[in-house]
């Protein structure tokens, strides 16, 4: 069962094609990264889901109903935090939270209070005078205040510290355990690594990545460090897969492609004197990516 | 259909302004009344008598002064005076672009668009607040004149025709809310907004103006919403300006669903 479905989605702004056709499915209870460059399409496909924006074409379904027809209802179950948050300056946190509550029906008092407690937030102070931090805070606590099915989160992490950033990755799990949904766009790679499920990466309004973070680093390079006894490294042949970056004073500095296991098969014909295997390393994936749409390249790394 | 927590919101935003402008309106009628009461009307009259000076204080005030025989007739400069119009105008577009085009200006729809409030319901809720501050303001040009009377002992003047006036300004502002949500519906900047509905409201003022001088311009003179208001008329003829009110009303109302059916399809942009 899908929570967002979006089949073929569409938006042009005159001739600009901001997204071009995406088929985007996020599944219920997951994390779900939402990946791309500055300007690929990761905003305008949220605010399409929240009802801010009509598809040029396509169709969105989110938690089962039309997002353009029926976004009252879809924004009743949901929680959105846009990725440039604007409060009404002149209230007072508490005011904007009670406004937002009033305006959704009420009854969350509770969690509100919980939740102030666990980001540290002072809600009597004027939103003028908070920070941008501070701020940001506050925003999650108006989208994570009802306990919605789903969160659409564009940056959350933004302006965050790391203490808080860490409350919110728990709270985001949280949710996820409890079969709720999270939608998050980042441009932090650890961030999206550490927390997701799933990623999709989007590149010039067009879908280019949708897979699980396990088999995304199936695919991810590993970098690789080892050094001979005898120290005769300039001559050893490489297994498919490998490739040097250097060679210096002994010691081969190589990035390995694929399964781990052919790896620690030919590993273990050498003579080693010391090895270090790193993990599969995603930022050089996504970089690859994010190079890829500079370059203009039609072709996305595999 | 209407959001009551938005309509409190709004009310409560603009409440601090929207009472100092019911005062200044208010008490200006006050002292126009205290005006009235120690006017030199012999001396007055001859100079009114004067072609030129009739005409120019026609097109100022948008009455013929040679019908202000009567009290209520001299008040009713209260309801067309410079002074209320600029309040009352300046209300109008503050609220209805600073909670449309200024939440889009601002980024705050944002927000709002993470609520479950459907657009009509946001619309709506700003229309309601709009009447229900502005509507007010309309009543307190007669509120300052049976206040002045009662200070002054001005005249004995008919506050039930005064009250006729009131609600054919009633319909005016009507009018005049249509316009300035449809435009600010439409927009993404406040400035934008307040600078289009200004400049159609300018048009129309002085339209309206300009064809009591000259004559030409009398031809177009129905495409100002100034023709359709009429307090002169009232308290010489003693009736109902339906006509009028009617056009007035049905001009706001079908500016009011222009907006709403704009403000529904739009799109609401990044900031």
């Amino acid at each position: 069962m899908y929570v967002i479905e979006t089949r073929r989605l569409a938006k042009r702004y005159g001739t600009i094609h901001a997204l071009g056709g995406i088929d985007l499915c996020v599944p219920r209870g997951s994390i779900f990264g939402f990946l791309g460059p500055n300007g690929a399409g990761k905003t305008t496909t949220m605010r399409i889901l929240v009802g801010l924006l009509r598809p040029t074409a396509g169709r969105a379904d989110v938690l089962g109903l039309d997002a353009v027809r029926r976004s009252t209802e879809i924004r009743r179950r949901i929680g959105y935090l846009p990725g440039d948050v604007r409060l009404y300056e002149w209230m007072t946190g508490r005011q904007l939270l009670s406004f937002c509550d009033a305006a959704r029906g009420g009854g969350a008092g509770n969690e509100i209070h919980r939740l102030r407690e666990r980001f540290d937030l002072n809600l009597d102070r004027r939103i003028r005078d908070y920070s941008r931090g501070m701020k940001q805070k506050l925003g999650l606590i108006a989208a994570l205040a009802h306990r919605p099915e789903l969160l659409v989160l564009d940056e959350p992490t933004t302006a965050l510290d790391p203490l808080v950033q860490q409350t919110l990755y728990d709270e985001l799990r949280a949710a996820a355990a409890e079969g709720r949904t999270v939608l998050f766009s980042s441009h932090t790679l650890s961030e999206v690594e550490l927390l997701c499920d799933r990623v999709a990466i989007i590149r010039s309004g067009l879908l280019i990545e949708d897979d699980t973070i396990e088999r995304l680093r199936g695919r991810a390079v590993r970098h690789v460090t080892l050094r001979l006894r005898g120290g005769a490294a300039a001559g050893l042949r490489l297994p498919d897969g490998a490739a040097t970056t250097a060679l210096h004073d002994g010691e081969i500095s190589m990035s390995w492609k694929g399964e781990i296991g052919p790896l620690i098969g030919w590993l273990a014909g050498l003579d080693l004197a010391d090895v270090a295997i790193g993990p599969p390393d995603l930022e050089d994936l996504f970089a690859a990516y994010y190079r890829n749409d500079q370059d203009d390249s039609p072709e996305a790394p595999r | 259909m209407i959001s009551l927590s938005l309509v409190r919101r709004t009310i409560r935003d603009y409440l601090l302004i929207g009472s100092a402008v019911f005062v200044v309106i208010c008490g200006f009628v006050v002292l126009f009344n205290f005006a009235l009461d120690a006017f030199p009307r012999q001396q007055t009259q001859n100079w009114i008598e004067v072609p030129w000076v009739r005409k120019f204080i026609v097109a100022l005030v948008g009455a013929d002064v040679m019908e202000l025989t009567k009290p209520e007739g001299m008040l009713s400069i209260a309801f067309s005076h410079p002074l209320v119009w600029v309040l009352l105008v300046s209300f109008t577009l503050t609220l209805a672009s600073g909670v449309l085009a200024g939440e889009v200006d601002r980024g705050t729809t944002d927000l709002l668009a993470a609520l479950p409030l459907s657009r009509p319901a946001i619309y709506s809720s700003v229309s309601v607040s709009l009447l229900l501050m502005g509507l007010p303001l309309c009543w307190a040009v007669w509120l300052g004149a049976k206040i002045g009377i009662a200070l002054t002992g001005f005249a004995e003047v008919r506050m039930s025709l005064l009250a006729i006036v009131t609600c054919n300004l009633c319909a005016a502002f009507v009018s005049i809310s249509g316009l300035a949500l449809m435009i600010s519906a439409a927009s993404s900047r406040r400035g934008m907004a307040v600078a289009l509905a200004f400049g159609i409201l300018f048009y129309s003022f002085v339209i309206n103006f300009l064809a009591t001088l000259w004559p030409a311009l009398q031809a177009i003179s129905f495409t100002s919403f100034l023709s359709y208001y009429a307090p002169l008329m009232i308290i010489r003829e003693e009736v109902w300006p339906w006509r009028h009110m009617g056009t007035l009303l049905a001009t706001g109302a079908v500016l009011w669903a222009a907006g709403l059916v704009v403000f529904i399809r739009r799109d609401i942009p990044a900031h």
